[in-house]
């Protein structure tokens, strides 16, 4: 089921609601049962084959949760480490089996030479999402930051439905706590009002940005990867059409997900603070899907980075040395995870080798302007912060960059890209003239419609400050201020803009429900 | 700032939703754009009966409304000329319309009455009818007709009424930018299907689709489609006493169908048509009697030769059910006179 989809819209949410409060106003545990029947009825709406992966992952991880906690509880790091790697090598193997099993296979067969072929695997609904998020409680089950709970509490935070499809990724001591307070299932109009705003917000987005510029994007993505000339400009529109249908469509989704979640009075964390105003890739990956970011560098990237720089302490590695063994290689195969995790596909791996070039560039700038800080702070001199073209340039740099890869991400193949970079530098000639597809003033618009949101406006949390409006929201409050300071408020005038965001917002569903992007990983 | 009481506020920003999709619900919009926005899509014969009605002075004395077994079975040349032969020089259109639904019948029976005055309305059923209305009805009905549920138990009601706001803006919008929307601006003769439009020849829909009626069917084809489309059928659920619920679109739309032939002076027939070995049992006969004669073409079920599908005839069998129902057609146009 899709947020934007009447059946959502106007049936299963305002039935949710409904469940939720009439029963939570009663029964805190009824409402909690309730609510997670319907998150699965969510959940196998979709494809109601792979309900029983779902409530089987639940199950197992569940059951090797609190087994590590037990052994954790009763310091018997062995046992836990033991629990915590089979629960990880199923949870891993389930993962592998499901999104890679087709890809390896192919590849591994054509390699050989052999014409061995295995059985289309159907890739079941959030796998990847809901199977980081397990991952994330046994890690902190074996950490001792995950506590014990009932069985049901587990159901509701694992299939919660506003994060259950394509996040945010959720950890355990953001969530639980929530579910188990007091107040949980009691109405709380503040909350509803809340969410139906950073909803609609999110649905805007959605609906009326990205649903305009998708039907563009595949024939400017063909022209461009196409054998004759499409000229510069074709290639240009391609990247920069995509990369802003890639971010509504996300951002917006996942607003509407944070939104709903507090209708139901729980903050889900935020998964996106404006990346696109980053001036550098570093900060870009900090604000672009950020649940899924930290979840890398927190499960991933600590744990490498750690022995790793002990390794290089021992080999008496300072510097570049010290650099590349302790930085650049993790931060490598981080992003090399982080490419493949989106999906079985040389494009991604592709993708996730070229942020994991951008990241290791970027910190060896970093490492580099860190070293002339302290050398020109010995000599007494300041090195000023980069501002004006200096800081605009870093701004175009992260950028094009980021269009870059989102034209591997986007493309079917690594020759097809290849050719959309060639177009996009002018290698097929320039030929400004050139006719582009599609482009009109629908999507010269929307474009600068969407370049114009994302450049001078505030984002969604900024608008809705004042109410506290995400989980980790304290943490970013202060990061990336928008040019256009303007926040919402229950006034007559806030309430009737939000009513007519929502009309338009729905209306433009009746165009065709585009499926949202992240729903494939 | 006035700060407004959240359980108000929620209230106050649904309104707003609401009361913004009923002001642009009730939008005006150019009738003729309405009926050419399927023009890309298998209902793209919708254009052309609106243009038939209002913009070509041939007169209209005979007209079949349908589904697409209307629209493959019934030659309306040939029943024109078949009719000429009999001594009945009259105008005869067939504007019957791929998939089911009765209520976009009315819509087009309107259109047509608020025009013309046929002598005979001919409406095409089968064996039974559809539990729900027809997926253009939306796109096509006039506003206050979507608003209208007609009965209770439609279940195409609020999908059709979500969807009006949107259409009514864009159709608004249209006639300020015709060619933004893909739309015309104006009649155009040129692209004219014609007077003798005959919906029983092959056909390519608005999106570029191939149908094919000109070619005869081997049985084991027609068999194996018999065996699918049977298994989809299925049986009136809620029994005869809530029949007008359950068979709401039917029920309810050929009492308006009737209603408003009835006030324009036309008089109404109907005309089965079955599917290949299909039964001669309608399930509706008699609620059809209680309206008009029920000209039974089952005949043809069991020629195999006569199908291009399942359901639908071919070239060959529409021209022998037009022979066979032209003398039918006279004898009622007869009785018309008469009165």
């Amino acid at each position: 089921m899709l947020f934007n989809s009447f059946v959502f819209l106007f049936g299963f949410l305002p039935l949710a609601l409904l469940a939720t409060y009439a029963i939570g106003s009663r029964s805190q545990t009824g409402a909690k049962l309730a609510l997670t029947i319907l998150s699965l009825g969510f959940y196998a709406w979709w494809r109601p084959v792979h309900l029983p992966l779902l409530l089987g992952s639940i199950v197992f991880n569940y059951f090797v949760g609190d087994r590590i906690q037990d052994a954790h509880d009763a310091k018997r790091a062995g046992v836990a480490k033991a629990w915590l790697s089979f629960g990880l090598i199923v949870d891993i193997g389930l993962l592998g089996w499901f999104k890679y099993a087709n890809f390896v296979a192919d590849n591994l067969s054509a390699g050989l030479g052999t014409n061995w072929t295995l059985e289309r695997i159907a890739l079941p609904l959030a796998i990847s999402f809901f199977t980081f998020q397990k991952i994330a409680y046994l890690i902190d089950s074996a950490r001792g930051e995950a506590r014990r709970m009932s069985f049901l509490d587990f159901s509701l935070f694992a299939a919660f439905f506003p994060q259950l499809i394509a996040g945010p990724i959720v950890h355990y001591k953001e969530i639980v706590p929530q579910l188990t307070r007091p107040t949980f299932g009691k109405i709380n109009w503040e909350d509803i009002g809340v969410g139906l705003v950073i909803f609609t917000i999110g649905l805007f987005k959605k609906t009326i940005i990205a649903d305009t510029l998708s039907p563009f994007v595949e024939p400017l993505f063909s022209a461009a990867a196409g054998p004759g000339n499409p000229g510069i400009i074709a290639g240009w529109v391609a990247a920069t059409t995509f990369t802003l249908q890639l971010y509504f469509d996300f951002s917006g989704y996942s607003d509407m997900a944070i939104g709903l979640g507090r209708m139901f009075g729980v903050k889900l964390p935020l998964n996106f603070h404006s990346p696109l105003r980053a001036a550098n890739i570093s900060d870009y990956w900090r604000r672009w899907h950020m649940t899924l970011q930290r979840f890398i560098v927190a499960y991933i990237f600590q744990p490498l980075s750690m022995p790793l720089n002990r390794l290089a302490a021992e080999r008496g590695l300072t510097g570049w040395g010290q650099f590349t063994v302790g930085v650049a290689l993790p931060s490598f195969i981080t992003f090399v995870v982080i490419g493949v995790w989106h999906g079985a596909g040389w494009t991604f791996l592709v993708f996730g080798i070229m942020h994991a070039v951008y990241i290791c560039i970027n910190e060896a700038w970093r490492e580099r302007r860190k070293n002339r800080r302290k050398a020109l702070r010995k000599q007494g001199i300041k090195l000023a912060d980069p501002a004006g073209f200096e800081l605009a340039g870093y701004h175009i740099i992260t950028l094009v960059a980021v269009m870059l890869g989102n034209v591997m991400f986007r493309a079917t193949s690594i020759g097809d890209a290849v050719s959309i970079w060639g177009t996009m530098a002018g290698l097929k000639g320039l030929d400004l003239a050139a006719t582009v597809p599609g482009l009109g003033p629908e999507l010269i618009v929307t474009s600068l419609v969407g370049v114009a949101l994302i450049a001078f406006t505030p984002n969604t949390q900024q608008i809705m400050q004042r109410f506290d409006p995400a989980y980790n929201w304290s943490e970013w409050a202060d990061v990336a201020p928008s040019r256009l300071r303007w926040t919402w408020a229950p006034t007559l005038a806030g309430l009737g803009l939000a009513g007519v965001a929502l009309f338009i917002g729905v209306m433009f569903i009746q165009r065709g429900q585009a499926v949202f992007l992240y729903f494939n990983f | 700032m006035n700060i407004i009481p959240w359980r108000r506020g929620v209230l106050i920003m649904l309104g707003v939703a609401l009361l913004s999709a009923a002001l642009a619900a009730c939008l005006p919009d150019t009738p003729y754009q309405r009926w050419s926005s399927l023009e890309k899509t298998i209902q793209n014969r919708l254009r052309w009966i609106y243009e038939r009605i209002h913009y070509d002075p041939a007169p209209i004395d005979v007209a079949v409304l349908g589904p697409s077994r209307a629209g493959a079975g019934v030659s309306a040349p040939r029943v024109q000329e078949q009719l000429a032969t009999l001594g009945k020089p009259v105008g005869v259109v067939n504007f019957s319309l791929p998939e089911n639904g009765r209520d976009l019948h009315w819509v087009v029976e309107n259109e047509m009455l608020s025009k013309r005055s046929p002598k005979l309305i001919v409406i095409v059923v089968i064996e039974k009818p559809s539990r729900y209305g027809h997926p253009a009805y939306k796109y096509i009905a006039p506003a206050d007709a979507v608003v209208d549920p007609a009965y209770i138990g439609n279940l195409n009601y609020l999908a059709n009424l979500i969807y009006l706001p949107y259409r009514q803006l864009r159709l608004f919008a249209a006639q300020f930018a015709p060619a933004a929307f893909d739309l015309p601006a104006s009649f155009d003769p040129a692209r004219y299907a014609g007077t003798a439009y005959d919906s029983t020849n092959s056909f390519v829909t608005g999106d570029g689709i191939r149908v094919e009626r000109n070619r005869i069917v081997p049985v084991a084809e027609l068999e194996a489609g018999v065996k699918r489309y049977e298994k989809g059928v299925r049986p009136p659920i809620l029994g005869p006493r809530f029949a007008d619920q359950e068979f709401g679109d039917e029920r309810a739309y050929i009492r308006r169908m009737a209603a408003a032939a009835q006030a324009r002076g036309s008089k109404i027939a109907f005309l089965f048509l079955p599917y290949y070995t299909g039964p001669r049992v309608i399930q509706e006969r008699s609620f059809y009697e209680g309206f008009g004669p029920v000209l039974d073409a089952g005949f043809v079920s069991t020629h195999p030769e006569y199908f291009s599908d399942v359901a639908h005839l071919n070239h060959q069998g529409a021209l022998a059910v037009s022979d066979w129902l032209a003398p039918q057609l006279a004898a009622l146009l007869d009785e018309k006179d008469a009165r």
